[in-house]
Order: C-alpha cells, then structure tokens, then sequence
C-alpha cells in the first residue's frame, strides 16, 4: 500500500556567525551547509495499518511526511503508494489522502468553517449525499455542530484543531497523515481526537501515519512504531515489544521494620528510614513472589507499583541510539 | 468549472465583508482623482497639445480612480504571499487543484470584490452634472461602450496573468517585499496608473506598445471616452492583448512547474 525505497533529501542552509563583520561577508560569499534530512529510508505500511512515526525534533519526521503527502521531492529514491509517486502524479494522488499539519491551517480564516468544508467538497468533487453523510459523521464523531457555524479566526485552539481533523476525512480519504494532530491540545481535545482517530481508523480501514511527541498519542492509539533520528530508520517495530524489552516494575514500599538485603532480581533504588523504591527484574522474579519475600522480611504498610511509561521507553530509546 | 466557481465565491464573500475599507477607499478615490484632474488639466490648457482633451482626460481619471482595484497593480492577494513565506502552502499543495488555476481565480474574485464595491458609487456621483468640468461623460459611442466592457475583460485578464508572475517570483525568495515592490511600481507608471500614456513623450509611448503594460488600463479608458477609435485598429489592439496574456501565462506556468521542484518547506 504505502512502499518507500532509499528516500533521501537534503536541505541546504544558509549559515552565517553573528555580528555586523559577518553579515557583511555574505556579501561575497554565502556559506552553505548541507544537512541530510532524510538518509536512506525504507518502509512499507499496509492498508489500515496506524503507524506511529516518532523522533526527536529535527528527526526527519515532517520531511517524510511531506514527501509522501506529495508536497517535496526527494532527492533520491522511489516512493509507490497506492500504484502512485506522490511527488510525480501529484494532483492525481493526492486525491485519497488527507493530510493535517498541527502546527499550521488549512481552512480559511475569515469565513466560518462550514464555508471551507462547502469549498473542499467541490475541490474533492464529492457528490452531495456522500458529503451530508460524511459530514454528519464527522460533525457527531468531534462534536463540532455548533462550532461550523463560527469564523475559523474566532475558535480556539481546541475547536480549530478538531475542525482541521474533519476536513482531513471529509473526502473519505484512504490514507491519512497527521503531523502532530494534538499538539497544544488540552486534555479533553486530545482525548476526542484520539478517539475520533481510533474510530475512524477501525471503521473505514483509513490507514493512519501520526507523527507526534505526544507519548499518550502513541500509547493510546498505535500498534506499530518507526523510530526515526538525525534522518535515518532506527527502529521498527510493534509498541508491545518494545514495552516488554525496557519495561521495569518499580515498587515504592512504606514499612515497619529493617531491611537490609534483598534476594535476587530486586534492587534497590532508594532507601530511607520505613520508605524503600526498589526496581524489580521480571525476568528473575515475579511480583507475587518479590511481594512474598517483602512480607516475610518486614511489615508493609503501604505498597505502590510503577511500570515504566511510554515516555520512559522513549526516553531510552533515544539515548540507547544517541540522538 | 465549479470549483473555480465556488473558490470564486469564498473569496469573492471575503473580500465584500470589508464594508468600511470600501467606503474611505472611495473616499480616497475622490480626493486623488479631483487631484490629479486639476493637475493633469492645468498641464493640457496651458500647453498646445492636442494629443488628448481636458474632458478626455477627466473621463479617463475618473474611469481609473472607479476600477482602480482592478488595475492598480500592488493591489494582490496577501493570502497568497503569506501562505509562500508561512509555509501553509503545504496545505494548498495537499489538494487534487492546479496552483497556477486557484491563485488566478482568487486574485480575480479578491480584484473584483474589491472593485465592485467601489465602482458603482464613483460612477453614479461622476456622472452628475453639477461637477462642471469635472463631470465624467458618457462613453462616446455605443460602440465604444461595447468595446470598452470586451477589453476590460482582456486587461483584466491581461493584469492577472502579470500578477501571477509576481506570486511564482516570490515562491524561492526569502521576503516577497522586494519582487513586489519592484514589479508593481513598474507595472503601475508603465500602465499610465501615475501619468496616462497619451501624456507621455511620444517616444516612451512606442517603447511601451511593444510592452503588455500598454495594454492594461490605458486601451478600455482611453477607447471609452474615444482618444483610441476605429473598429480596426481596436480590433488589432485585443489582438495584442490576447496575444501578451497567452504569453504571460505560459510563462507563469512554466515558471509555477520550475519552482514547485524546488520548493522546501521547513518547521513543523
């Protein structure tokens, strides 16, 4: 469905040291760097697969995107979604996707947001009662009756994002990129949307490529991840996995009593006076079993269990690969 | 046709909203085009030119102060411009729509929205007769009348397609600022938008027929109130207009399909 061969892309910047000496140089001579934005990526993502693309800022993330949305051309590299090259057929292709940039917006701004979705049914050609549906749908699903009727100028973050989400599918496209659909969000919002997300993506097998640095996003809505950083493929793989290979319990313990050693496959982290957090390796120990030798040891008075989040994994992921 | 049609009409809604700015635009009109009678008329009765008459050049100021909008050359879509130097140009570049096509028709509907609000009133209150020998006359035949509204449609057209070279310039440059300013003050004295043509030196005059500026706003005005006559010679004359627009196009669209390749788009 979607095939991407070797894309690589380069970006030229123009780079100059500070101060009046220096800007006067660029006069005669600019220098330039040449960054690699995307060095070498492959991957393939079948229909109604949702990837979670993830990186650090800078990552190659929103390059990637844009190449298979069609808007830059790559360096090098083939590219076939759907039997097209996206940079090649572009208004052909781009007719089944979708495409929300969180940081930017695509509906007009001084008209109200029924107006822009009236222009996108005639830019998508769809016919009438495909489009009431759609809308119907999309208006019940993001809870934005009300707000349609309103200038996009006038509606707040929240609204104006859940609005640039509908527009996204009001073509029932058949593949959807998402850069950061929930950034600045608040809680209720991002909520909607991922659930606005997950529906929609198991009730019309819409494929879904989400980039974002929210870790409850992909937590909450991706099986698969590709890692990416400093423009290359790092990882690519299902979440679960991943959890398993960095996931560690942490048990925070209130106690009567003394407690100096610790049998196999529990560590201690901190140790205070009637308050331990020990790390607990489940490969060696269960937790009923480290729970056991904790209570023959001492008297528990209080006892919490942490696992690790997925911002932690993150977190590793990106240092155990340097970026 | 009717995506073109409905990208018309959201712009066109957009642009008749601003009620207030149409009416100190008229305002404004008023005040340049009493201005630039008085001077222009001065000019034509004290010297012994007989190229132009003071009440022709009363009828073509009044004509260009009433569609001023339409031909005034820095008068563009600055959506279009923000959308180039933000990089929501990205979303634009997300739709199964010809770029070249859809800024065409929004700097046309944002033109004549423009225009419409502005034309209407200026040309009522010209036509009184009260204004002495600032009263616009009537076109001078019904021919003419007939040959005004066909190259208007041309310069129109003609300014558009002049336009968009302008956008698709501004598409690998950092700041729009300077392509702008450059192009549309030349386009703007080149056209007679500052002195008409037919009161410039006889020399300027033939460099500029070989030139599309010549036939922007200086052929329907100056065909209306009968300084360009004869069915033949105008007939040559939307010739040409329909010639310089095939080639500004063609050059707009070769330059659109050049610039898209290179076209980055960073942040975010």
């Amino acid at each position: 469905m979607i095939e991407l061969k070797n894309i690589t892309k380069t970006y030229r910047v123009r780079k100059r040291s500070a101060g009046m000496k220096n800007a006067f140089k660029t006069f005669f001579k600019k220098d330039y760097e040449v960054i690699k934005a995307l060095d070498d990526i492959s991957f393939e993502i079948n229909e109604g697969e949702m990837v979670g693309y993830i990186g650090p800022n800078g990552a190659g993330k929103s390059t990637t995107i844009k190449i298979m949305a069609g808007i830059l051309t790559p360096d090098s590299g083939q590219a076939n979604i759907s039997g097209l090259i996206p940079w090649k057929q572009r208004t052909k292709y781009v007719k089944d996707i979708g495409v929300v940039f969180g940081n930017r917006s695509g509906l007009w701004w001084d008209v109200p947001v029924d107006d822009s979705f009236e222009l996108l049914k005639n830019i998508y050609k769809i016919p009438d009662d495909v489009y009431k549906q759609q809308k119907t749908k999309l208006v019940k699903l993001l809870d934005i009756g009300e707000i349609i009727k309103i200038p996009t100028r006038q509606l707040s973050l929240g609204q104006r994002m859940r609005c640039e989400i509908a527009s996204a599918f009001l073509h029932k496209p058949k593949i959807v990129f998402l850069d950061e659909p929930t950034i600045g969000l608040d809680a209720v919002s991002k909520i909607a949307v991922r659930e606005f997300i997950k529906k929609i993506n198991k009730e019309d097998k819409t494929t879904i490529i989400l980039t974002t640095h929210d870790t409850q996003d992909i937590e909450a809505l991706t099986n698969r991840i590709i890692l990416i950083g400093k423009g290359k493929i790092l990882l690519d793989g299902k979440l679960s996995d991943l959890k398993k290979k960095f996931s560690k319990k942490y048990l925070t313990v209130e106690f009567n009593g003394d407690i100096d050693q610790l049998c196999d496959g529990l560590i201690f982290i901190e140790k205070y006076k009637g308050r331990i957090i020990i790390e607990l390796n489940e490969n060696i120990l269960t937790l009923a079993k480290a729970i056991a030798f904790l209570t023959s040891k001492i008297e528990i008075l209080d006892l919490e269990v942490d696992n690790t989040s997925v911002d932690d994994i993150v977190v590793k992921l990106y240092q155990e690969y340097g970026i | 046709m009717r995506l073109y049609l409905a990208y018309f009409k959201i712009k066109f809604l957009n642009e008749i909203q601003y009620k207030v700015a149409a009416l100190a635009g008229i305002a404004t009109q008023f005040a340049w085009g009493f201005m630039y009678i008085m001077l222009f008329t001065t000019f034509i009765n004290n010297s012994d030119t007989n190229a132009i008459s003071s009440s022709q050049i009363v009828t073509y100021i009044w004509l260009q102060q009433a569609f001023y909008m339409l031909f005034a050359f820095w008068s563009v879509d600055k959506d279009i411009f923000d959308s180039i130097s933000s990089g929501n140009l990205a979303y634009e570049l997300t739709k199964p729509v010809n770029l070249y096509d859809i800024w065409f028709i929004k700097t046309l509907a944002l033109k004549v929205g423009k225009t419409v609000l502005r034309a209407l009133p200026i040309f009522l209150i010209c036509m009184l007769p009260f204004l002495g020998e600032f009263t616009m006359t009537a076109p001078v035949s019904i021919m003419a009348a007939v040959w005004f509204v066909i190259t208007m449609f041309f310069s129109t057209i003609l300014i558009l397609s002049y336009i968009m070279i302008i956008y698709i310039l501004t598409i690998t440059a950092i700041s729009p600022l300077g392509v702008k300013i450059t192009f549309s003050l030349m386009g703007d004295f080149f056209s007679g938008g500052l002195i008409p043509i037919p009161l410039m030196p006889d020399i300027v005059q033939t460099i500029l027929k070989y030139t599309p500026f010549y036939y922007i706003q200086n052929i329907p005005y100056n065909i209306y109130n009968g300084y360009i006559s004869g069915n033949l010679e105008i007939i040559k004359i939307v010739g040409i207009q329909v010639f310089w627009i095939v080639i500004l196009i063609a050059l707009g669209k070769l330059l659109m399909k050049n610039s898209m390749k290179k076209v980055v788009i960073q942040g975010g």
